[in-house]
Parts: structure tokens; C-alpha cells; sequence
């Protein structure tokens, strides 16, 4: 085993262990059970928002956004300029709302605004979108310790399940949002200071990247606003599919159920927003610089980037990027495998007896279904490793329509059947655009991506079947909200 | 000033005139219904 894989391993083996046995301790002596889903509701601003910030910060920021700005240059920051926009919507919007109605779940939620059936029905197939998405992070932990250590993709994807259920296994979300408070601080830190590094390491500094561009006649490439069209295809798309797939996702509403109160999910945006936003900048920068160098250039996008980080930069800091980029993408497993076992808990289990699950019972539920999906999803990914990119597409586009049925039922109307029909309508046309590429073809459509298609789609069906409903409920935040929530609460 | 502190400076302009964007047609959207019980 080399240094630097050692090293990491061995700062996640302190920080995740450390934290969770301290949560332990603190449990045995204070005599309570920790609340795994949503530790208690207690968070204030710093946890909340660095949470929902790391949150959204994946594979796609730490090495897709590498190979974006290799290939399109610097306008691949909207990428994560889209995701500013995503925070603006989860704390300014949605946060809020699911705050104020005092839910556990997405789909919860939807049970409260069109019955029981629709909660049942999004509760399983939420969850198992969910659970693609965590063996799609299972395999980027794999790659980034493959990249490391040179060992198989399926051994380094098994090792990243490991570590990534154990980062959420002893507190839930509270273990996560103290964890993710560590490495946020240790990532920051680490991109900063290789910033600086790299400015001193790259042959010519950055003044022989810049002008590698200008002397190649691609100076737009040097620019975030690129050039025209680049920028309005590139940008719309990434706003998109995220905005409208990510807004009412389970793993980032999580954070926002778990806060304190409302305030402090509007607080959290003027730190969250930069902490997320800002950290493209460094896959970028690494992005930009290894195209313009021959050594690294012919490595291709997929890996020059990564590549050139590991050789510029001395071992010590090269362990610290390389800690805050594992971290970023435990971050994300963690949520994402803690936000199905809580619908399992809450939605399928729990809403199924006649009783609410006892806080033990629901913690060990909760616990046994981490260990369960991290044990399937390292299974799952030691033997199949499907295009990351096309498959994240794809499961995104599932969850498009819960944010439109659930902006009408906040602000419109509650009609359930106008509901199952906007989200048939929906997965319907996602399959077909999957599956039946021909289609799309015929249509003319082949330029638009699933999560585009869909929420076009969306938007049309929950105007159309809303309008011809005959069986609309009010609102729930209509006029005089506490009335109809308490009805619908019941 | 080099580039990379360039793209650094107009990334945070950028995410500055987001959040305030959004800050600004959230009090425009605001009402009584979406303001909630703070």
C-alpha cells in the first residue's frame, strides 16, 4: 500500500471513528437513543448548511467537472453554478416548506398532500432511485481509491462502501453533519493551498496557460461566460437537471427537515451557496492547466486533471486534496444511503403500523438498512459498472416530477389522480427516452436529455390535469395555513 | 493578477449576484401563505 493511500485511509479511519464513538459515548451517558433521520431537529447554520453543501458535491464536481473544463473550458463552471441556483431554491423554497409541514420524508410529505396511495408509490420507487445513486457513488469512491492505490475498481469500490457506511452508521445524520464539518474545513484548506502550489509548479505558472490559449486562438476557453451558444446550450442544460431533479431530492431535504427552524435553513444559504459554488473552481483550474500540457494533455480528459494534481504536487498536500475529494464523495454516499433507509423506516415500515416505531426501534431499523444497502451496493458495484454520467441522468429524471406536484399541492390544488397521472405521465416518457431511443428520433427530440424531457413534460401534465380536475382539495398553503394543515396532517 | 485568481474573483461575483438574485425575487414572491411562522 502507498503512502498517500494509507495516509487517507487512516484520516478517515480518525475523523469518521473518532466522531461516531464520541456520539456513542454521548448517547450512553446522556441515556437517550440518537434520532438517526433527523438528529433530533437541532442543527444551527454551520452544520446545516456545510452539510447541504457537501451534500451536492460529487463525482460530477471532483472529477467530472475536470474533464468538462479539459474539453469546454471554463463555462463547465456553470455546472456548479447551477447548483448555487439549487441551494438558492432548497433554502430560499423547498427547505423551508418541508420545514414549516414538520415531515420526515419526501414522502411523507406527498402522503400529506394527496393521500396514502401516492405516498406509497413514490416511497418505493424514491427509494430505489436513491439506492442507484448509491451505487453510483460507490462507484466514484472506487475510482477515486483505485486512482490512488492501483488496486481493481471492484476491491477500491468495495473498501469506498465500507468506509462510506461507516461514516453515517453509529449517528446517522448527526455523525454525517459533524463529519462533513471536518472535511470541509480539511478540503477547503487542501484546494487553497494547492491553488497557490500549482501556480509555483506548472511549467510557465499560470500566465503559460493563459497564453497557450490566446496563441491557440481558444481565449474563450479561459472565460466562464464562453462563447454564445456554448454558454446558453452548456448552462440551461446543467440548470435544468439540476435544479428541477435535486430540489425536493430526499438526501438534501434531509439536512433541511433536520434544522432547527425555518430561519435557519434561509441563514444557511449565505454559506452553503459558496461553499458549494466555489469549490469547482480547483477541478477547473486542474482542467484548464493539464490541456495545455503535452505530458498530461495526451492522458486525455477522463484522467489528465486527476494526473496532474497527483505528479505536481508534493505528497503530503497530494494526501489532503485527495482526503477532501474522498470526503466529497463519502459525503454524498452517506446521505444518499441514509435517505432510503429512513423512507423504509418511516414510509414503508413505520406508516404501516398502527403505532409509530419506538426511537430504539426505529434507530435499529434505520441502522440495519444502512448496513443492508451498503453491503448490496458494494456487492452490486464489485461486478457492474455502469456510464456513471448516463445512469446519474437517468435516475435523476425520476424524481423531476415531485417538485412540480409538490409546488401545486403547497400552492394550487391537491388532486391525487391529477398526481398519479403527472407522475405516470412522467416515468412513462422516461422510459421511453431510455429505451426506445427511436422514438426520440422520430419526435426530432434527440438533443434533449431525459431530466429536460421529463420536466417539459411535468410542467405540460400538472397544468393540464389540474385544470380538468374535478376532485381538487385546496392548497395546503393556501390561506390561513395551520387549518388546512391540520386537516391534512390528519 | 493571474488568471487563476481572475476565474476565482468573477466565480464569486457570480455566485454573489445568484444568491442575491434569488434573495431579491424571494421578497418579491413573498407572501403571508409562502413566509411561513418563524
Amino acid at each position: 500500500m502507498n503512502n498517500v493511500v494509507a495516509l487517507v485511509l487512516l484520516y478517515n479511519l480518525v475523523v469518521i471513528g473518532g466522531i461516531g464513538f464520541y456520539l456513542r459515548w454521548m448517547e450512553r451517558h446522556s441515556h437517550s437513543t440518537i434520532d438517526m433521520a433527523l438528529g433530533g431537529r437541532s442543527s444551527g447554520v454551520a452544520m446545516m448548511s456545510v452539510t447541504l453543501a457537501i451534500t451536492y458535491l460529487g463525482s460530477a464536481h471532483v472529477y467530472g467537472l475536470m474533464e468538462m473544463s479539459f474539453i469546454l473550458g471554463a463555462v463547465a463552471l456553470w455546472f456548479s453554478f447551477a447548483h448555487t441556483i439549487l441551494m438558492c431554491v432548497i433554502c430560499l423554497g423547498t427547505g423551508p416548506w418541508i420545514r414549516r409541514m414538520g415531515v420526515s420524508t419526501i414522502p411523507e410529505l406527498l402522503g400529506m398532500l394527496f393521500g396514502q396511495r401516492i405516498r406509497l408509490i413514490c416511497a418505493c420507487v424514491a427509494s430505489m432511485v436513491v439506492f442507484g445513486l448509491v451505487t453510483l457513488e460507490t462507484q466514484t469512491l472506487g475510482i477515486g481509491i483505485s486512482a490512488m492505490s492501483d488496486w481493481p475498481l471492484g476491491w477500491s469500490a468495495v473498501l469506498g462502501a465500507m468506509i462510506g457506511t461507516a461514516y453515517v452508521y453509529f449517528g446517522g445524520i448527526k455523525q454525517t453533519m459533524w463529519v462533513n464539518l471536518v472535511n470541509a474545513v480539511v478540503m477547503y484548506a487542501s484546494i487553497f493551498i494547492a491553488a497557490i502550489y500549482l501556480t509555483f509548479a506548472l511549467p510557465g505558472g499560470w500566465d503559460a496557460v493563459t497564453d497557450y490559449y490566446v496563441s491557440n486562438g481558444t481565449e474563450f476557453k479561459l472565460s466562464v461566460f464562453g462563447e454564445p451558444t456554448l454558454l446558453a446550450s452548456f448552462s440551461l442544460a446543467a440548470i435544468f437537471s439540476v435544479v428541477f431533479s435535486q430540489s425536493v431530492n430526499q438526501q438534501g431535504m434531509q439536512a433541511c427537515m433536520s434544522a432547527e427552524n425555518e430561519k435557519v435553513i434561509r441563514k444557511s444559504l449565505w454559506i452553503a451557496a459558496p461553499v458549494n459554488g466555489l469549490f469547482g473552481v480547483f477541478p477547473v483550474l486542474c482542467g484548464l492547466a493539464a490541456a495545455t500540457i503535452p505530458e498530461f494533455a495526451e492522458l486525455g480528459p477522463k484522467l489528465a486533471g486527476a494526473t496532474l494534481v497527483v505528479k505536481l504536487l508534493p505528497t503530503w498536500l497530494v494526501v489532503l486534496v485527495q482526503a477532501g475529494f474522498i470526503g466529497a464523495l463519502l459525503s454524498t454516499f452517506a446521505m444518499s444511503a441514509l435517505a432510503p433507509a429512513t423512507i423504509f423506516a418511516k414510509d414503508i415500515i413505520g406508516s404501516s403500523k398502527d403505532e409509530p416505531l419506538t426511537p430504539e426501534r426505529e434507530k435499529s431499523i434505520i441502522q440495519s438498512a444502512i448496513v443492508i444497502i451498503g453491503v448490496i451496493a458494494g456487492f452490486m458495484t464489485f461486478f457492474l459498472q455502469p456510464n456513471v454520467v448516463f445512469a446519474i441522468t437517468w435516475l435523476f429524471a425520476w424524481l423531476v416530477p415531485f417538485f412540480f406536484i409538490i409546488v401545486a399541492g403547497l400552492f394550487w390544488k391537491r388532486s391525487a389522480r391529477a398526481a398519479f397521472n403527472v407522475i405516470m405521465c412522467c416515468w412513462v416518457v422516461n422510459m421511453v427516452w431510455s429505451f426506445a431511443p427511436q422514438v426520440k428520433g422520430a419526435l426530432g427530440l434527440g438533443f434533449l436529455e431525459n431530466p429536460h424531457v421529463v420536466s417539459l413534460v411535468a410542467l405540460l401534465s400538472v397544468i393540464f390535469f389540474n385544470v380538468i380536475a374535478k376532485d381538487a382539495k385546496e392548497p395546503l398553503f393556501a390561506k390561513g395555513t395551520s387549518g388546512t394543515l391540520t386537516e391534512a396532517a390528519s | 493578477m493571474n488568471f487563476a485568481t481572475e476565474l476565482f474573483l468573477v466565480s464569486t461575483a457570480v455566485i454573489i449576484a445568484i444568491v442575491l438574485g434569488s434573495q431579491l425575487i424571494a421578497g418579491v414572491l413573498s407572501s403571508d401563505s409562502l413566509k411561513g411562522d418563524e
